[in-house]
């Protein structure tokens, strides 16, 4: 049965800091290390504090929180990408993440190449590529720019072909930092009712997304960030509620 | 120190199991340099054939054996080169890639690594028609083929080095690309070690001597350098060694210091 427990997640990481040549450690330029409490300077960010939480099947969490309250840092720990400093993170299930759906497309490779590196970057084996080819390439409508070189593409091409390969396949548990979506007003319609079914045949979703419509149609449960912390974890109505209510808040302290 | 290790080999065997991904990256890399050009894939035997044609033309042919001792010289030296001076930059070009996917870092090392040993098939080629021409054939070549492959067996793990310190380091991608190029004169390519003290010593002391000789000495002389191989095995062991611990502690860590 799939599931994502996660207990006590914290991960700290290094401020950059590069040895130069005189062996000496300073930050590099434009990012001097922070200021802390009794004027230390504090060498370490604290980017996930002990966030708890746990989904099952067909849970779709929503994660909810200001620019750099650490929405994105979460998804890439779940992913794998970061390895977390202290807590534990459990999955059971295959992982996807879209992330970065544009990551390894080259420009002087012909679109239906690309689909196959894509594919074997993403893990899928050569059957697997061979069997969703022909549905990429009818969905992404490129015909016979198919197999000519990507430099070729308009950028709405590009992203379609991005979009299709992407989403391409039937997720255990999806991560996706903001909902995706390509091309012009038609393809976005198909893009979107893609995307849909990709979500409700997925086991377990985390989006993290500014956009409350979309979260409200795709989403069970909420948890909202601050600093790298959980404020709150439930239901998603309450959640959102409670972003509301604590972004008026800091609004007012802040005037 | 046991679990670096471990992370470190981890790492590695998952990269390695990759292998798809990175035949199929290095194919596409080397392919995308030549795609503009009208000569393709031939351009890279030419280049190494004018290259060993210019050393010749300005040195001059003093010895039956010059001839084949640079062009076994060269195909070992590009090789070496090629892998050395780009890789401290290897990880810090994935950025996006290391940000974005979990593909082991070992899978960007053997993609280098079969980058470089693609482009220098071509030279072997050449190296191989040369060889023909000027001496014909004869089984102590058969010696030279370990050799080669103990240097392509050794360049995943320079590289790996050199690519995590050039994450730690960015200055070192100037001075790795200086000391290269001057090393091509330390390195008897294309001079003989009977000079005097110094081209003596640099001959001894210079590791890549050792590496060049593994491959040159069977062509030329029918023989096994015994000492040179032996250099070579404790070297590349080394090497390795020092790859595996780093590896296994900056496994994790590289990705926040890019």
């Amino acid at each position: 049965m799939v599931h994502i427990r996660v207990e006590n997640l914290g991960l700290q990481y290094p401020l950059q800091k590069r040895k130069t040549l005189l062996g000496r450690m300073s930050p590099i330029a434009g990012q001097n290390s922070l200021a802390g409490r009794n004027g230390k300077t504090v060498n370490r960010v604290t980017a996930i504090d002990g966030i708890s939480f746990s989904l099952s099947a067909g849970d779709r969490l929503a994660v909810i929180g200001a620019n750099g309250a650490g929405k994105t840092t979460l998804l890439k720990v779940l992913y794998g990408i970061f390895e977390p400093t202290s807590g534990s993170v459990e999955i059971q299930g295959r992982v996807d993440a879209l992330f970065n759906i544009n990551l390894g497309f080259r420009r002087e490779a012909t679109g239906r190449r690309n689909i196959e590196l894509r594919g074997l970057i993403n893990g899928w084996s050569k059957a697997e590529i061979d069997e969703r080819m022909d549905e990429i390439i009818a969905f992404s409508e490129l015909g016979e720019f198919i197999d000519m070189p990507f430099k070729l593409y308009s950028q709405g091409m590009g992203a379609r072909l991005a979009f299709a390969t992407a989403t391409s396949f039937r997720p255990e548990i999806l991560l996706m930092d903001e909902w995706i979506g390509a091309g012009d007003l038609n393809f976005q319609k198909k893009a979107k009712e893609r995307m849909q079914t990709m979500v409700e045949a997925a086991g377990i979703i985390v989006l993290a997304s500014h956009n409350p419509a979309i979260l409200r149609a795709t989403c069970s449960h909420g948890l909202v960030m601050e600093r790298g912390k959980a404020l709150f974890f439930g239901p998603l109505e309450d959640a959102l509620a409670h972003y509301e209510k604590h972004s008026e808040k800091a609004d007012r302290q802040s005037r | 120190m046991l679990d670096i290790i471990r992370t470190g080999l981890t790492d590695i065997r998952a990269g390695l199991g990759k292998r798809k991904i990175w035949m199929a990256l290095a194919k596409e890399d080397v392919g995308d340099s030549l795609k503009r050009t009208r000569l393709g894939r031939l351009s890279l035997l030419l280049n190494y054939l004018l290259f060993v044609g210019t050393l010749l033309f300005v040195f001059g042919r003093n010895d039956p054996n010059y001839v084949i001792y640079l062009a076994c010289g060269l195909l070992v030296w590009n090789f070496i080169t090629d892998t050395i001076t780009p890789s401290v930059t290897l990880f810090v070009g994935e950025e996006a890639f290391i940000k974005g996917t979990v593909l082991p870092l070992f899978v960007y090392v053997m993609r280098h690594t079969m980058r470089s040993t693609i482009r220098a098939s071509y030279a072997l080629i050449g190296a191989v028609g040369i060889v023909l021409y000027d001496k014909g054939v004869s089984t102590g070549w058969l010696y030279a083929v370990p050799g080669m492959v103990w240097i392509v067996l050794t360049a995943p793990a320079a590289a790996t080095i050199l690519g995590i310190l050039g994450v730690l380091m960015p200055d070192l991608k100037f001075f790795v690309q200086n000391i290269m190029r001057l090393a091509f004169f330390l390195t008897p390519v294309f001079w003989y070690p009977t000079g005097g003290r110094l081209r003596d010593l640099l001959y001894d002391w210079n590791p890549f001597t050792h590496y060049v000789d593994i491959v040159r000495q069977p062509v030329i002389s029918d023989t096994i350098p015994l000492h040179s191989w032996a250099i070579c095995l404790a070297l590349t062991a080394l090497v390795w060694a020092i790859a595996i611990l780093l590896l296994g502690l900056y496994r994790k860590k590289i990705v926040f210091l890019l």
